[in-house]
């Protein structure tokens, strides 16, 4: 086997010991609390071709993508202007520090309780959720600008947009990689839990209607499809693009 | 184009010791002019200040009596060669040289020229990390003649190479120099160095620099080894305090 597939393998080997693990588990407890892969499987088959997955799962999505670009923008605006300007920091730290460690649950029930149990609601209580992370990870990077490039474009007089994006922007590379992967993962479990609480539409609605019928096998139909979502974001987007961002690394 | 700088003071903290005082002198177009002094003299705040990076000094940098900063705007093209690369590592090698380029429909004819002088033709899509120092240095260079500068300004760029590598980019450097005749301020703390590349060299003292002697170099250029070292020994002849273990040979 060539060197190019290792990882890939490792990567999936522990993927494939856990299912095997819990397969053998579902088989000696023979419970209706644990049903096997199997069965979760086919029971996936049924949501996807039958059932209505692909619409929750859908609007879920959407919900997701707005948030985090949304998050991902005022995140870094302000994260930026923070590392940057010494004013704006210390102005805006202690909202930073309240909003890192104000309860999610708190910011999702004032948010319904204050704009009503609308879509924008709920997009808006995640994103108060995430942006504080993203504002911290991104102040670091803009604290670590090396001002010997920014002298550079001064002294050519790079024009400011080529100037931000060729010779700013990509030092804070790393640090967007790094909330965006965090963020990504941030935002679905929030984003379940605010639709459970005041959406009727949605992978979050769907869990919670399965959990008032016993549905466990459902339930972990619903979260396969999540897993198949995160892999392919992961596989598709994040680590291609990281590749592509760091192809000047030696 | 003559370019007047008079500096009466610069400091870095208000009430630190100055580190240039008095520091006076005019270009005439198109001189190659090398500023040679112990390090930690200050030259390089020097050029940091004629760059424009750095304003917090008292005195007067003009241009035929014009200001030479005026708020964004600098009346004269500026190239800066810095002591390392200062290349962008993410940018190939092309693109760090478009980056300081105009959008004009040429430019990528002009970038590409210019890294063809400097001898990097087959180099062009390579990232900086993948070129030896001195090839990087090349780049800077490159990056700093084709913005077709009236003032280049170049702190040490140079140093950490080995001898014959410094003596390909001084003839590199003197060849872009009589093509396009920017005039250059040129910081090295190597004697041997100024008096092969300038037309004349000021001599600075410790801190607080201040300008102790200018010597015109009348050699025709390319100057051999023998000529630069005989025109050093007189100086040091000539003024041995001046130079004795401030200024490496």
């Amino acid at each position: 086997m060539s060197a190019r597939y290792w990882p890939a393998l490792l990567r999936s080997a522990s993927l494939i010991g856990f299912l095997l693990l819990w397969q053998g588990l579902a088989w000696w407890l023979q419970d209706p609390l644990l049903p096997s892969p199997w069965v979760v499987l086919t029971q996936f088959w049924w949501h996807l071709t039958e059932g209505a997955l692909l619409y929750h799962l859908g609007v879920t999505l959407a919900r997701v993508v707005v948030i985090f670009f949304i998050a991902m923008l005022l995140g870094t605006l302000i994260g930026v202007l923070m590392g940057r300007f010494r004013l704006v920091d210390l102005v805006l730290d202690g909202l930073l520090v309240l909003g890192l460690n104000i309860p999610a649950l708190v910011v999702i029930i004032l948010c319904y309780l204050w704009l009503g149990l609308t879509d924008w609601a709920a997009i808006a209580a995640v994103v108060i959720n995430k942006v504080p992370t993203v504002v911290v990870t991104v102040r670091e990077g803009a604290r670590a600008i090396d001002r010997s490039l920014l002298q550079v474009a001064q002294v050519f007089k790079v024009p400011p947009m080529r100037r931000f994006f060729h010779v700013y922007l990509p030092q804070l590379y790393p640090y967007l990689m790094a909330s965006a992967r965090s963020g990504m993962a941030l935002i679905w479990k929030i984003v379940l839990v605010v639709e459970l609480l005041g959406r009727s539409n949605g992978m979050g609605f769907q869990l919670g209607t399965f959990f008032q019928f016993f549905d466990i096998t459902s339930i972990l139909a619903y979260t396969l499809a999540f897993i198949i979502i995160v892999l392919c974001v992961e596989g598709l987007l994040l680590r291609p693009l990281e590749r592509y961002l760091n192809r000047w690394r030696p | 184009m003559s370019l007047q700088l008079e500096i009466d003071e610069k400091r870095y903290t208000p009430n630190g010791e100055p580190i240039l005082s008095q520091v006076q002198f005019q270009t005439a177009a198109g001189e190659f002019i090398a500023l040679v002094g112990p390090s930690g003299a200050g030259k390089s705040t020097l050029l940091n200040i004629v760059a424009g990076l750095d304003t917090q000094f008292s005195g007067r940098l003009t241009v035929d009596n014009q200001p030479l900063h005026q708020g964004r705007d600098t009346a004269l093209r500026i190239g800066f060669m810095f002591q390392e690369a200062r290349l962008m590592p993410w940018l190939t090698v092309l693109d760090n040289v478009l980056l300081v380029l105009a959008h004009t429909p040429d430019r990528v004819a002009r970038a590409e020229a210019m890294l063809q002088a400097v001898g990097l033709g087959d180099a062009l899509h390579a990232f900086p990390s993948q070129l030896s120092g001195g090839m990087q240095r090349r780049v800077a260079l490159a990056r700093a003649f084709v913005v077709q500068p009236q003032l280049l300004l170049m702190d040490e760029p140079f140093i950490s190479l080995d001898a014959p590598t410094v003596q390909q980019l001084h003839s590199l450097l003197l060849d872009l120099w009589s093509q396009q005749k920017p005039t250059v301020l040129f910081v090295t703390h190597t004697l041997l160095e100024a008096l092969s590349l300038a037309d004349r060299v000021l001599f600075f003292s410790r801190a607080p620099a201040r300008i102790i002697h200018q010597q015109h170099v009348e050699l025709t250029r390319p100057r051999s080894t023998a000529q630069v070292s005989a025109v050093a020994e007189q100086l040091l002849m000539a003024h041995p305090e001046m130079l004795a273990g401030e200024v490496s040979v």
